[in-house]
């Protein structure tokens, strides 16, 4: 899995610069000299990359430590092989104790809070094109605070006034900037009567 | 002389009023640098209504102060929540931002601190020490000079390559590219940017910076949990004592401190160059130089010492033409010049003549507001080292509108937005991935200077610029620099992590 996340990064990069390289292609020469010179390198060293990729994938890891470290952590990769899962000895004190964690669990889990931290983040954006600043900023905030921390509505609601408040005497008031009004907003105040 | 500098020093430091008027700038500086977006640009152009009746030297005074501190606010944001104030703060990010994990926030603010008092004193000495000597230094640097530094300057990115030099380098070429977005300079063509015309002016580089950065730390902190710092508050180091141990930090590495002011005030001369490059030059300095390159983008102190004293010495420097040929060192000094105009200031070489009084007050000017900015922070930034405890989950809505802040008001394009989300994808799968991200932004500035200057070189003198002295002096440090990258990668052979 993470082997072949990582030859997907490197896949991506190469999409990048393959497309940059063929779209230089139509430029006039003068226009696209410096994008070929830098972009075929970059094609060059990204497919060395990828081909170090495959090759690691392949190699079994090769263990970095020696000496008796390593007896300890040949116990540890040895379980792991033999249950397909992560497996964390932890020796304290006078304890040992066996944590075994699904390694596959803990990857879905990761990716969900990814994606929704990234969720929150593009809602934030589209509702600052769609809706504005002023409306977006409040609701994004409500909406975070309430959803993904589980603050008490007290807190939350004094805190997004304070916040909406100071950026908008900054912003607005002080400063004298026209922030974006969003899409949407516009022309909702364009139906308003005069 | 002497007693004209000595006497402008005393009539500045003995005027409640001026002194009162630096007073007063050093936090609007400091403001204007720590929100992203903002910056020292919008600062000059915002107060230039206020100061329009005043007479000339206070004006001039008022905004110069403030000018020269924007970089010390900007460093705030950088170190502790790894979002720049402004593009030139983004260096200050690789090492500071580790820092502040480690719980480190104390030192690294005040090594900050300290290294942008230096990094002002002495840039403004490099300007005072330069006025004899001033007509060919600066005539010294043609495009083709340009090119060459500009170059100098990318070959850094095999020190910041961090374990794997393909990977950097790449990443590095990646942000080169992305450089070539926007309106040819040589053909005027539109390249990479179709009918968009908000990438017309090329990718807008605190958009791409706070997207590299600083919304992928937001995303890693909410996927960790926790605070950015990553030990408890009880075990952290942000006291006053940690703070002076920051500062005391430069007087430890003081040749290094010493060696990127001058290069931070030389960069600042050279109109054209950017301020930007002038912080990435110096960090890729400090790695190049240093005994232990592998601690660069783990949470080196010199890593946050040598962007620093670079930013805010390049403000000295960068004062010299502005005053003496009317040419601004930077995009920050042409409305700064600007004002001066309105000011009744007639920049020019016959200032030099006239109006010694007025360059040496606003040399002090320098000096003074860089040192009771140092004074002034020492005093409040402990307290602001504390957000690096706070809860993740409340600290990363408010950077993340922030950053929404920032990206917008950079250009005001609401198009710049959507970039945002794209590059902080790429961003994040960057550091999830373990592929180094400064390399990017050193290619992302320094590509426009690179090209422009390459074209305007080869229209002058064709290929035969590479053999001009100067031309032929960097050459070979560019060639020595990457023989060295070379020969110590294979000396040390063990990994580093400049993401």
């Amino acid at each position: 899995m993470q082997a072949s996340s990582r030859m997907l990064m490197t896949v991506v990069m190469l999409a990048i610069f393959v497309s940059m390289v063929a779209i230089a292609w139509g430029y006039p020469p003068k226009s696209r000299f410096l994008p070929l010179v830098i972009g075929i390198p970059g094609i060059v060293l990204t497919l060395t990359q990828l081909l170090f990729d495959l090759l690691g994938s392949q190699q079994p890891r090769k263990s970095k430590s020696k000496g008796s470290g390593s007896a300890f952590q040949n116990v540890q990769a040895a379980l792991s092989r033999r249950l397909h899962r992560k497996v964390d000895l932890d020796i304290a004190h006078e304890k040992l104790t066996v944590v075994v964690q699904d390694r596959s669990d803990q990857s879905a889990s990761q990716l969900q809070r990814e994606l929704a931290l990234f969720g929150y983040f593009i809602g934030l954006v589209a509702g600052v094109i769609l809706f504005g600043f002023w409306l977006t900023i409040p609701v994004f905030l409500v909406t975070f605070l309430h959803l993904h921390e589980r603050d008490n509505w007290m807190f939350i609601v004094s805190l997004t006034a304070t916040a909406w408040l100071v950026i908008y005497l900054i912003f607005d008031q002080l400063l004298e900037m026209a922030l974006h009004t969003g899409f949407i907003t516009e022309y909702l105040i364009t139906l308003l009567p005069e | 002389m002497l007693e004209t500098i000595v006497t402008n020093l005393v009539g500045l430091i003995s005027s409640p009023y001026l002194m009162g008027l630096i007073l007063l700038a050093i936090p609007l500086g400091l403001f204007f640098g720590a929100v992203p977006g903002l910056g020292g640009k919008l600062g000059v152009a915002l107060l230039i209504p206020f100061v329009f009746t005043m007479d000339m030297v206070p004006g001039a005074v008022f905004l110069l102060a403030m000018h020269a501190v924007v970089h010390t606010g900007g460093q705030i944001p950088s170190i502790l929540f790894g979002v720049p104030g402004t593009g030139a703060d983004a260096a200050t990010i690789v090492d500071g931002f580790p820092m502040a994990k480690k719980g480190q926030a104390g030192r690294a603010l005040g090594a900050s601190l300290g290294a942008s008092g230096i990094g002002g004193v002495i840039g403004a000495v490099v300007l005072a020490l330069l006025i004899p000597v001033l007509k060919p230094v600066v005539l010294a640097f043609s495009p083709a000079e340009f090119f060459l530094l500009a170059l100098m300057g990318i070959t850094f990115i095999a020190f910041l390559s961090g374990n794997s030099m393909i990977k950097g380098i790449t990443v590095g070429l990646y942000g080169l590219m992305l450089a070539f977005v926007g309106m040819d300079p040589q053909t005027g063509v539109p390249r990479y940017s179709s009918e968009f015309l908000f990438l017309w002016e090329g990718v807008d580089v605190i958009t791409a910076i706070l997207a590299l950065f600083a919304v992928p730390e937001m995303i890693a902190l909410g996927v960790k949990g926790g605070s950015i710092s990553a030990v408890s508050l009880k075990q952290a180091k942000y006291g006053f004592r940690d703070l002076i141990e920051g500062l005391l930090d430069v007087f430890r590495h003081r040749w290094l401190a010493l060696r990127t002011s001058v290069i931070g005030a030389v960069i600042g001369i050279i109109p054209g160059l950017g301020g930007d490059a002038a912080s990435w030059i110096c960090y890729g300095h400090a790695v190049q130089s240093s005994k232990h390159p592998e601690r660069f983008g783990k949470g080196t102190v010199e890593g946050v010492i040598a962007p620093e004293t670079a930013n805010n010495a390049k403000e000295g420097g960068s004062l010299l033409p502005t005053l003496f040929f009317g040419v601004p060192g930077s995009s920050g000094m042409a409305i700064l010049l600007g004002a001066f105009l309105i000011l009744g200031i007639q920049p020019g070489p016959a200032l030099m003549l006239n109006q010694m009084d007025l360059v040496w007050t606003l040399i002090w000017a320098l000096v003074v507001a860089n040192i009771l900015a140092v004074v002034l922070f020492l005093f409040v930034v402990r307290w602001v080292a504390l957000l690096t405890f706070i809860r993740g989950g409340l600290l990363i809505p408010f950077v993340l509108i922030l950053c929404v802040l920032g990206t917008y008001l950079s250009k005001g394009h609401w198009e710049n937005l959507v970039l945002l989300v794209i590059l902080s994808t790429v961003g994040y799968a960057l550091l999830r991935f373990n592929w180094p991200r400064a390399p990017f932004v050193i290619g992302l500035v320094l590509g426009p200077i690179a090209e422009e200057s390459l074209h305007q070189a080869l229209a002058l003198w064709g290929l035969k610029f590479f053999l001009r002295p100067l031309s032929l002096v960097l050459i070979g440090l560019i060639v020595l620099t990457i023989a060295y990258a070379i020969f110590r990668g294979k000396k040390n052979g063990e990994p580093q992590d400049a993401s």
